[in-house]
């Protein structure tokens, strides 16, 4: 166990210290605080629902969790592998006596801690911004807030975890780490493009399936029925979790599946 | 006996950097993956095209509508192999070799900028080709071909823009970064 501890706390530092990781993080809070910003339009216009503005904000921290952060676990994943494999760390390590899955097992933890500090800071700044914008009207909902980002942060690390999978998978199974990462990023556009109903209507006639079912295993399709389900259905009543919990299960099963992928190519390929 | 070069002499090597370039890009495992998803959603788009209910009425808009997601796809193909022209290079140190020879680098650089224009502009309206045959093949003939064609040049020309556009930027960003090894 102390051998998982040391590799995760060495991926910590590595990541923390990587440049790409840096500037991408940058990006993304500059995104985190536009996101924040465009509530002074929607409250300066009145465009929302009277007692549905929690659920708004809450919408806000999904978008950014999931949409721009799974870009940044895209991101995490390929760095993780790319800098022991620039360095020739990665055949260093594998000569230790220390077993393969600790390596990962390692990695993973170290990765997942990474961007579990990274959206709490992102959440705070997101929130810090809302203060800014929304005032006094905003620390009257606060306490609802509160209670309902645990599970945003919850559900939406699970869907970026899929897309670090993903990204970690491909930077061990292709040399061209140029390729894993670009290939990375379009396997975010690939899921989010198959989700669109055109394309599932186009699915549906060529396998024959109702375009529910294909989105119902598809990793956007399942989020966006979640987040619809929570916060856009049903304007004023307080979010129902035990109607999504067949999805939050899906989504999970998805995240161990393509986890347990990247297990088996890692233990099993040669890394040199 | 003069000493003067002739004007297009220094431009000779332009040429060949091109058709290097566009050899490098055009078998690139990204650039045909990219593309065989993108025949699929085109397909796909073709068959929910046939939905009596599910169409956006006319051609254009259909091809409008169907190809306004594969935007994405186009620059990050773009930016992949902008990035990776001279970062590759450098990487290999065949870019040093190559400054070495009696090349200006305004002429790598510009035969480099070609070739992927060249083969952005093929990508794209291969892309849009492909839809419109689709289209043609499951819904039927456009009442004005002249004014589809049109339509369709135009389109494929403003995302060939777009997608040139970010292959500039990720290839100036090449230049000034380093990049990532190939062991």
């Amino acid at each position: 166990m102390s051998n998982v501890i040391n590799v995760a706390k060495k991926e910590l530092a590595d990541l923390m210290g990587s440049w790409l990781v840096i500037f991408v993080f940058a990006a993304y809070l500059v995104l985190t605080a536009y996101t924040a910003y465009q509530f002074y339009n929607i409250l300066s216009n009145h465009l929302y629902i009277e007692g549905d503005l929690v659920k708004t904000f809450l919408c806000g921290v999904s978008i950014i969790l999931s949409n721009y952060g799974s870009l940044l676990a895209v991101v995490i994943g390929f760095a993780s592998i790319s800098s022991e494999r620039q360095g020739n760390a990665l055949n260093t390590l594998l000569v230790k006596p220390l077993y393969r899955d600790t390596i990962v097992n390692g990695k993973l933890l170290g990765a997942l801690t990474f961007l579990v500090c990274m959206y709490g800071f992102a959440v705070i700044l997101y929130t810090s911004g809302l203060f800014m914008v929304c005032g006094n009207l905003f620390i009257s909902m606060l306490p609802e807030y509160l209670a309902g980002l645990p599970f945003v942060i919850g559900i939406s690390l699970a869907y970026a975890m899929i897309f670090f999978s993903i990204s970690m998978l491909l930077s061990i199974l292709f040399k061209n780490l140029a390729f894993a990462l670009s290939l990375g990023v379009i396997s975010i556009f690939k899921s989010e493009t198959t989700s669109m109903i055109d394309v599932m209507q186009g699915l549906s006639i060529l396998f024959g399936d109702d375009v529910n079912t294909i989105a119902g295993w598809l990793p956007d399709g399942i989020f966006g029925e979640i987040v619809f389900m929570l916060y856009r259905s049903h304007p004023g009543m307080t979010a129902d979790l035990s109607t999504v919990w067949l999805d939050v299960i899906k989504l999970l099963l998805i995240m161990v599946v393509i986890v347990v992928i990247s297990y088996i190519v890692f233990l099993r390929k040669d890394v040199s | 006996m003069s000493t003067d070069l002739p004007f297009n002499s220094e431009f000779r090597s332009i040429p060949s950097i091109t058709g290097h370039e566009f050899r490098r890009v055009i078998f690139d495992p990204l650039s045909i993956v990219v593309f065989l998803f993108l025949l699929l959603l085109v397909f796909l788009e073709g068959l929910r095209s046939t939905v009596p209910s599910g169409g956006y009425g006319s051609l254009v808009a259909r091809l409008i509508y169907g190809l306004y997601p594969m935007g994405q796809y186009f620059a990050a193909v773009a930016m992949f192999i902008g990035a990776t022209s001279l970062a590759e290079e450098r990487s290999r140190n065949s870019l040093s070799v190559l400054l070495t020879k009696p090349l200006y680098r305004r002429d790598v650089i510009l035969g480099k900028f070609i070739g992927l224009n060249i083969f952005l502009l093929l990508f794209v309206f291969s892309v849009y080709f492909a839809y419109a045959a689709v289209l043609f093949t499951l819904v039927g003939v456009p009442v004005s071909m002249p004014d589809f064609v049109l339509r369709c040049s135009s389109l494929s020309l403003a995302m060939f823009f777009e997608s040139s556009l970010a292959m500039s930027l990720a290839m100036m960003a090449g230049v000034f970064f380093k990049i990532l090894k190939k062991k």
